[in-house]
């Protein structure tokens, strides 16, 4: 079932025309892609596209055949996409705990203290970091542990789709595996719709679909 | 939910730049507290001072123009004067009491003043006493000042001391004997310790007067004596006058303006005021008038001798008013029974002298109420500027907000609602401290004001070389006279002119006590603050783009 769709997109910077040409895409649940490419390709780009950090120059970006432009993008943020950045983007001063309540209060979702303790508990054992780090401040944890947790705040309100960016790109391989592990389970398992950003070939090669970008276009 | 949350989770964890900013909150807090609080304390005094206080009023003659005395002939220019006071309709008893009879007016009292002589033009009564005179024996001394009172088996003396005038007041009521009622004259008391007499009855022409101590010790008097003085236009009219009283002086400044008059002018000496009832007072004044127009007739020269108002006028009326609004209800009141508003005016100096005493504390509420607005100014500009930089300091956190899908209105009002409890918290505890240290520091600072306001009075007595005394010390005093306009003159030695010395008692202290209307004012001044110094917030919120923030950092 596609959830996400790109039809005819061209993006252009001020500086920079043409970053991104004609693209077509469709993002079906339960799958997991990977979009691969030279630096400078328009990856990034495209992944901010359908996270609705940036704006089309042309076309559209669809969700659930909605275009993003004429829905609140904030609130798709919010609520049905969840959003791994490369470098995580997380509150340092802000315990794994508060990072991820923060996002669950962002979507809206209510639930009772005691249920929120046990779905941070529940993606912490998803993201396989010890609940123990709850209450660490994500400033004191390692590269790895920090992209578990930017991954669990992803998650927390169940979005339909995960983008992530470069998500292995500052791990060891063992860490890389199991983080691939957790995106391929979240798509088979619990039929999510992932898209990962990646140069890592290995990583393309654990994905179901590959995407290739070069120039703006789509090249595979 | 998200905003109420988070802000509060953001305020925890930046405990040192929250507590920094609250300790800039709380001086403002304690500065406007300070600030409101005197200014407060001021105006509740300036509108409730005189809320529960009965005042007094009178009505005088709006001063005529002279333009007409200005030329001619010194005997044509006296003539024109004459004509322009004399020319104003001058009110009777019964005027000042139609006028009373109004629903504003509460009740009334009146006194009149002439003058009359002694039966022979020797001697004088000293105001004060110098040692040399006081190691002279008293028969000496009364042999320098023209001759021993004589008496007669004790009961009647004659003054011999008919050099000068005696200032005779009569008073409708004991209410109108102002300087008795607050203490500045009282019945002596002699040695024994016993009253030497009292008052005189109102009501009947009893011929009952007092007299001053130093009067009677200086003639010899004492209460059941009787005296004669004489009219001074026509000295074969003399009035038999007996003491029931003999009264003292609490004010012993012996350099204040009427002891320096009363050295060149007998009737205006203190020593030299005789007091009686209303009704006695009048038939005296009533041949005073009458031998005073014979005079003036016999020389040719009717409205030339007869110039003195307060002989022609002979009467000080004053209004008592329950409150204040009674008082301002008062002058359509007379007008409507007939006052000419045009020639006469209603003055009350109650009011007058309640303002000169905030004199200290208006200035202080002035510089109150300048001290809070730049409080108010330096908050606003310090907390923008700390604000700007909070903003700028947690750029990468607006961006994560952002990228999480917080929209920018919720990441501003975030702000804006850590600023605003941490201002609140502050401003509260600012309102205690504020509280604690307003009487304190404003009794304070309205004691410099006082001394300020005293120090001036010093400089222009020091470049009079003498107590000239301020417009309002004049005015101070005539709440019990009413000797405002020409009738001040007839306030009598005792009267204006010896209280006019007596100093503006300035409001010195000041209840700047911390109210439930200013604690509000005081968050709603917070509320403002945080507003203004948010708007740079709202603005820098509005502005970033999460992609922008978040690309930079990586």
């Amino acid at each position: 079932m596609t959830v996400l769709q790109l039809k005819d997109i061209s993006y252009s910077y001020p500086t920079k025309r043409n970053v991104l040409q004609d693209i077509n895409l469709n993002f079906e649940k339960g799958k997991i892609y990977s979009i691969t490419g030279k630096s400078g390709g328009g990856k990034t780009t495209l992944l901010s596209l359908l996270a609705g950090l940036d704006v089309t120059t042309d076309g559209e970006v669809l969700f659930n055949g909605d275009d993003l432009d004429k829905i609140d993008r904030y609130k798709y943020r919010a609520k049905n996409v969840g959003v791994i950045f490369q470098s995580y983007n997380l509150l340092p001063s802000f315990t794994a705990a508060e990072n991820i309540t923060m996002s669950l209060d962002a979507s809206g979702m209510r639930i009772s203290k005691p249920q929120r303790k046990e779905l941070i508990n529940q993606l912490l054992d998803v993201v396989n970091l010890e609940r123990e780090y709850a209450k660490v401040p994500v400033g004191h944890m390692s590269g790895g542990q920090q992209q578990r947790i930017a991954i669990a705040r992803a998650l927390c309100y169940g979005p339909d789709v995960i983008l992530a960016d470069e998500p292995t790109g500052n791990l060891d391989s063992d860490t890389q595996d199991d983080i691939l592990e957790i995106f391929t389970r979240l798509a088979h398992d619990e039929n999510k719709c992932v898209i990962i950003v990646t140069h890592s070939k290995e990583v393309a090669e654990v994905c179901d679909e590959q995407i290739r970008i070069s120039k703006g276009r789509i090249i595979s | 939910m998200f905003i109420i949350k988070n802000a509060t989770r953001n305020i925890k964890k930046a405990l040192v730049r929250n507590i920094l900013i609250g300790i800039i909150v709380l001086a403002i807090g304690v500065c406007s507290t300070i600030a409101l609080a005197i200014s407060n304390a001021a105006t509740t005094l300036q509108e409730n001072g005189l809320a529960n206080t009965k005042i007094t009023a009178s009505i005088s003659a709006i001063p005529v123009k002279m333009d007409s005395a200005a030329t001619g002939t010194i005997q044509e220019r006296r003539k024109a004067l004459t004509e322009s006071v004399s020319g104003q309709a001058v009110l009777t008893l019964d005027d000042y009491k139609k006028y009373a009879d109004v629903s504003s007016v509460e009740g009334t009292y009146y006194s009149g003043t002439t003058s009359l002589n002694g039966p022979e033009d020797k001697a004088f009564v000293k105001y004060s006493t110098t040692e040399e005179d006081e190691s002279e024996d008293d028969a000496s001394q009364l042999a320098q000042r023209g001759g021993k009172a004589s008496m007669d088996g004790g009961t009647v003396s004659v003054f011999k001391l008919a050099s000068t005038d005696f200032a005779v007041t009569g008073y409708s009521s004991p209410t109108a004997m102002t300087e008795f009622q607050n203490g500045t004259k009282l019945i002596s008391t002699d040695d024994a310790g016993e009253k030497e007499g009292a008052v005189f009855d109102f009501g009947t022409d009893n011929s009952e007067i007092i007299i001053s101590d130093e009067l009677a010790s200086f003639n010899e008097s004492k209460v059941g004596d009787e005296i004669t003085l004489v009219n001074p236009q026509d000295n074969t009219i003399t009035y038999t006058l007996k003491i029931v009283g003999i009264y003292t002086t609490a004010a012993t400044d012996s350099d204040n303006a009427s002891s320096m008059m009363g050295r060149e002018m007998s009737f205006a000496n203190p020593a030299n005021a005789i007091y009686m009832n209303y009704e006695t007072y009048a038939r005296i004044f009533e041949t005073v008038q009458s031998a005073s127009a014979a005079a003036a007739a016999a020389a040719g020269e009717e409205g030339v001798t007869n110039f003195n108002p307060m002989e022609k006028q002979g009467v000080s009326f004053t209004y008592i008013f329950d409150n204040i609004e009674n008082y301002e209800q008062f002058a359509d009141q007379a007008a409507t029974a007939g006052l000419d508003t045009e020639k006469y005016q209603i003055k009350s100096t109650d009011l007058t002298s309640f303002e000169a005493s905030l004199t200290p504390l208006n200035n202080l509420k002035d510089f109150s109420n300048k001290l809070l607005w730049i409080v108010l100014a330096i908050g606003v500009v310090v907390l923008t500027i700390i604000n700007a930089f909070n903003i700028r300091e947690r750029k990468y956190e607006i961006g994560v907000y952002l990228g999480i899908g917080v929209n920018k209105a919720k990441v501003a009002m975030q702000f804006i609602v850590e600023l605003l409890v941490v201002s609140l918290i502050a401003i509260l505890i600012g309102v205690g401290a504020g509280a604690a240290a307003s009487p304190s520091i404003a009794n304070s600072l309205l004691e410099k004001q006082i001394a300020t306001a005293t120090a001036e009075t010093a400089t222009k007595t020091s470049n009079f070389g003498k107590d000239t005394g301020p417009i309002v010390q004049s005015l101070d005093t005539a709440a019990g006279q009413t000797s405002t306009g020409p009738d001040a003159m007839g306030g009598g030695p005792g009267g204006r002119a010896a209280a006019a010395a007596a100093p503006i008692e300035y409001v010195d202290s000041v209840d700047a006590a911390v109210n439930i209307q200013i604690v509000l004012e005081l968050i709603l001044a917070a509320a403002l603050i945080v507003f203004l110094a948010s708007l740079i917030t709202v603005s820098s919120v509005m502005r970033y783009e999460p992609l922008r923030i978040l690309a930079d950092r990586t």
